[in-house]
């Protein structure tokens, strides 16, 4: 474990851009996301105080004066990735502005008021739930409900009215075989797959927001995730599931290992967002994303 | 207040006034959209290449099964379009991974991407394949899943994700949506032949997904989010028409071996068609591919709205077909259930 962590680390600080920021991949052009997961990845770690510090700079400049953050520089448009660097920024006041945004973004987004049983009939949800959406103007979806979800509550507004909603958005979005995928649960009344990452997201979500071990789509998503577990090859699904499982499960032994799939140089797959949340899930979200044990 | 009387004589002129303004009210509500010029330019464009233009050549090539005759069924496909000299070249091959079900004909089968990979190196290329899924978070795996690792290893080819990808604003050439530009990935902007390798399905959607609506994979996941929903906001036609103009592959080779019908792209029937369609036009292509499921071309809102602005060629009389007549291996597909 010492193993991965500190040559994950090290892969981290050496694919750090200039001017402080992370990509995809070594070499890469900035973005909000990969930075955010690698400042959460680096936080509290020894001798990588100057790279957070860093890290945290950048983003911070990447703020828009209303609170949002883009996907990337060159990108003008508020994003989904608000939530995460909210969650990176978490104790600063470009954190607190960005929490901020979120809020107003959910409450800007209509009422649904049309007739609903097309759609419950059709896809399977409850179009008067209310999430979050990738970008103003998109529909709402499980990932950027469950990132804004997460970075409220561990920015310690766990019992906003918009939080409730989310939980509730998350709860109507859930798949017919337990867990998440990308927010549709029924395609024309055919059950959609869902995916391990959307899996583990909603349910770190879930735990951050005050949800119960033992509520009945907890328990689902968890079996899920236990299902899935031993056919997961990819550090990016591995990753997700053993971040969420612990949450609920406490640790499990027989979940497959993380450090068969490092690489000599302490990535994985020479990925940055990979590396970075193999680190976290290593580390266990509780003292890294705030949530209460 | 008293009206005056109409002669006969204005009355004439009365009429005449309001027939010569009914058509060009009908014009104004037809190109309210998107302005009366840009309208006009389509049409001329697409009349233009109608008359004038080139024939396409459309190659269609039976080939039952996935065994070991696809490799010599792809380079019979390929071989009479006239591919330029790829010798050192960076070759980028896209298959569509929207999402891999087990049982469900949802993705280019991994023979048909082998041999492609197979044909590009021998012609000296360098061949990456790179895709962004438009369902699934985890491109990696979900490569596995869909049994692609064995052949990337085999022919020792990198996979990018162009859901993650770097990105560069590209300004939209046809102007057919609301959208002015698009972040679009740079390995595929930057690959010197950009070849697109679609599964023959319809959509329930769309009506059929083939070459030019696969491009809705190359836009990132995360700066257009999962299921990449701003192109469904702007309308399917023009965005898939938009994408195809704007970063149009080099060429296409559809895996019609055994396509998929009804419920597509995910959950439809398998359709054993016994075919490989291949072109560098993408809109003949698409066309042909809608013949060979026996649709109408005219029933594909996209394909319509592609020929006629001249984006390619939609026309049969305009479509060299080579290999196997389309009346040889025409099917009847069942058309996807209609959403909403």
């Amino acid at each position: 474990l010492r193993g991965l962590v500190e040559g994950g680390r090290e892969f981290l600080i050496a694919a750090q851009r200039p001017e402080g920021a992370w990509g995809y991949r070594p070499g890469g052009m900035a973005f909000v996301e990969p930075t955010a997961w690698a400042l959460l990845a680096l936080r509290g770690g020894p001798d990588v105080a100057a790279a957070v510090r860093r890290g945290q700079d950048w983003l911070a400049g990447q703020q828009r004066p209303d609170g949002a953050f883009g996907a990337f520089p060159a990108d003008s448009l508020p994003s989904w990735m608000s939530g995460l660097a909210a969650l990176a920024l978490r104790g600063r006041p470009e954190g607190e502005h960005a929490l901020d945004w979120l809020i107003r973004l959910q409450r800007s987004i209509p009422l649904f008021t049309g007739d609903p049983e097309p759609l419950r009939r059709t896809a399977g949800i409850d179009g008067r739930k209310r999430g979050w959406p990738w970008a103003p103007g998109d529909a709402t979806w499980t990932e950027p409900t469950a990132i804004a979800v997460l970075a409220l509550a561990a920015g310690g507004r766990r019992d906003a009215p918009e939080v409730r909603d989310g939980i509730e958005f998350l709860f109507d979005r859930a798949g017919p075989d337990g867990g998440w995928n990308l927010g549709n649960p029924f395609m024309l009344g055919k059950p959609m797959r869902s995916e391990v990452p959307f899996t583990g997201q909603a349910l770190l979500a879930l735990r951050a927001a005050g949800v119960e071990a033992g509520q009945p789509r907890v328990s689902a998503a968890l079996a899920f995730l236990r299902e899935r577990l031993p056919g997961l090859v990819s550090p990016h699904s591995l990753a997700w599931a053993r971040l969420a499982l612990p949450l609920w499960d406490g640790p499990r032994p027989d979940a497959p290992a993380l450090a068969p799939l490092q690489r000599a140089d302490g990535s994985f797959e020479g990925n940055i967002l990979m590396t970075a949340l193999a680190l976290v899930a290593e580390a266990g979200a509780t003292p890294i994303l705030g949530i209460a044990p | 207040m008293k009206w005056p009387r109409l002669s006969r004589r204005g009355a004439l002129r009365v009429g005449l006034v309001a027939a010569a303004l009914l058509p060009l009210e009908l014009l104004r509500q037809r190109t309210a959209d998107r302005g009366l010029g840009p309208w006009l330019r389509w049409t001329f464009s697409g009349r233009a290449r109608d008359l004038f233009g080139p024939n396409s050549t459309v190659s269609v090539v039976r080939q039952p099964d996935y065994g070991v005759g696809v490799p010599a069924a792809l380079a019979a496909a390929l071989q009479p379009l006239g591919l330029p000299d790829l010798r050192g070249k960076q070759v980028v091959l896209k298959p569509n991974l929207i999402d891999h079900i087990p049982d469900f004909p949802t993705t280019t089968h991994p023979a048909v991407l082998d041999a492609a990979i197979a044909y590009f190196q021998a012609a000296g290329a360098r061949v990456t394949v790179a895709e962004g899924s438009g369902f699934r978070r985890d491109g990696r795996q979900l490569i596995h899943e869909a049994g692609y690792n064995p052949v990337l290893d085999g022919r020792n080819v990198p996979y990018v994700d162009l859901n993650y990808d770097d990105l560069e604003r590209v300004p939209v050439k046809g102007g057919y949506s609301r959208l002015e530009a698009l972040f679009l990935p740079r390995t595929v902007l930057e690959a010197d032949f950009f070849v697109t390798l679609p599964k023959m399905k319809t959509h329930h959607w769309g009506v059929l997904t083939l070459a030019m609506k696969s491009l809705y994979g190359v836009v990132p996941g995360v700066r257009y989010g999962w299921p990449k929903n701003t192109l469904h906001i702007n309308g399917i036609p023009p965005t898939i028409v938009e994408l195809a103009q704007t970063v149009p592959p080099s060429l296409a080779i559809v895996d019609g071996i055994v396509g998929m019908e009804g419920d597509g792209p995910l959950y439809g029937t398998p359709r054993e068609t016994g075919v490989l369609v291949a072109g560098r036009d993408l809109v003949a292509v698409d066309a042909t591919c809608a013949r060979i499921m026996g649709f109408d071309p005219s029933e594909v809102d996209y394909l319509s709205f592609a020929g006629w602005a001249g984006v390619g060629v939609v026309a049969e009389r305009k479509i060299r077909i080579v290999g196997t007549p389309i009346a040889e291996v025409r099917q009847r597909y069942e058309h996807a259930p209609i959403f909403l």
